[in-house]
């Protein structure tokens, strides 16, 4: 009897092996903050290590990646206490993503709400030229709002078991969002303000510039969503990875809402 | 922002809008357009209950609450575009609101150096109160 039962496994849950990619990726963010740290401090010489630490990072997460992708995949390690502990953990951090959301819009209401003397008592301040909500931050918004639109019918598709819609759903809605960087880049480019003019500029970046780089993280993870269903590593009733980008981005897609009411609606 | 007692604490408002004008601008604008903050809300409900669905493990019925969201969300952009379009054709009423705007800030700004010289003028009393002490001690 006891023979057998160590050969089985009687619990649900997933004992993970020993890995060295938790404490290289705490190293490694800690030193991506240290070096901004210096950045910003006007340390010289000193963009090298941010890229540095921000290839390290990139790379230990990517290979930290892989072996969960393994472990679900290949293993089997993925059961349904698993998958449910999974989802937690990345409502969790989508919850750590929303607060982090609200220091930013509550940034922007500190300042645009009671404009101080130097801003000549007005929001925008007094010799900004603000970006209005039409035009181009309009295509944005209708941008993202189909790419939203895709993303769910792909997800409907792989659902219903449509493999054919379901990767030309994500392909376009991994292609919307990259037309949405592109406009945003446009905009940066072409914005009479910047990061260091004073705190409209400030806020601003901080707002759309987070936003923008999680649609890329967005984008990355779509990416790899893409790559798993078409190579049948995903399928209609085991898709955690899938499930967890298309909350996530969704959630990226209604920040962008509030940012364009507040930041361009509200705020110009 | 400082938790010093200040001479604006006290009676010198035109009105409590001018504290903080932010505050008014997007009440005006949420009773001018109610279905904007609305919409927000309905968004924010479907990605929630889309989140809940997932966590539970039902995922059809997440399927529909992100179509709600997206729905919601485009029911949003709609109302926000069509009350601007609207409001947008009263030049005057934009004009007014823009003078309104002004004026109170010309206002915030007259108190504010009103305040500084009150500051200006205790510092002044202060260094002329320290150099008779200093005479009288002096002369001692």
């Amino acid at each position: 009897m006891n023979l057998t039962l160590k050969k089985f496994q009687v619990h649900p849950f997933h004992l993970v092996a020993p890995s060295p990619w938790p404490i290289l990726v705490s190293f490694s963010v800690m030193s991506i903050m240290l070096t901004l740290v210096f950045n910003m401090h006007g340390f010289m010489h000193n963009n090298y290590w941010v890229v540095f630490s921000a290839i390290v990072a990139i790379m230990t997460m990517a290979l930290w990646f892989r072996d969960i992708i393994s472990e679900a995949t290949y293993l089997g390690d993925h059961t349904l206490a698993v998958r449910k502990g999974l989802n937690i953990g990345f409502i969790l951090f989508v919850v750590s993503e929303l607060f982090f959301f609200i220091a930013i819009f509550w940034a922007f209401f500190h300042s645009a709400m009671a404009p101080t003397i130097e801003l000549g008592g007005v929001w925008p301040p007094v010799g900004i030229e603000a970006i209005g909500p039409s035009e181009l931050p309009l295509l944005n918004t209708i941008l993202l709002l189909c790419s939203g639109a895709t993303l769910t019918w792909s997800h409907h598709a792989l659902l219903g078991g449509n493999r054919f819609n379901t990767l030309l759903g994500l392909i376009l809605t991994i292609a919307l969002a990259v037309t949405f960087m592109i406009c945003q880049y446009m905009e940066y480019s072409n914005a009479p303000f910047t990061i260091s003019d004073g705190i409209f500029g400030s806020v601003f970046y901080f707002g759309t510039g987070f936003h923008g780089l999680h649609i890329i993280i967005g984008i990355i993870m779509l990416g790899v969503s893409l790559w798993r269903i078409y190579t049948y590593q995903l399928t209609n009733n085991h898709h955690v990875g899938y499930e967890t980008s298309i909350l996530y981005y969704h959630f990226v897609d209604v920040v962008w809402l509030f940012l364009y009411i507040v930041f361009y609606w509200w705020g110009t | 922002m400082s938790d010093l007692p200040s001479s604006f604490d006290n009676g010198n408002s035109i009105d409590e809008n001018e504290k903080s004008p932010g505050y008014y601008k997007i009440l005006e604008r949420c009773k001018e357009q109610p279905l904007v903050p609305l919409g927000c809300l309905a968004t924010c409900g479907a990605l929630i209950l889309s989140a809940r669905a997932l966590r539970v493990g039902n995922k059809r019925q997440a399927n529909r609450m992100f179509f709600a969201r997206v729905a919601f969300q485009g029911l949003t952009v709609a109302a926000l575009i069509g009350g601007a379009m609207y409001y947008g054709q009263d030049p005057k009423q934009k004009l007014e609101q823009k003078e309104r705007e002004k004026m109170l800030a010309r206002h915030r700004e007259k108190l504010w150096i009103e305040e500084l010289e009150r500051r200006d003028l205790e510092v002044q009393e202060r260094r002329k109160r320290a150099a008779a002490f200093r005479q009288q001690e002096e002369e001692k």
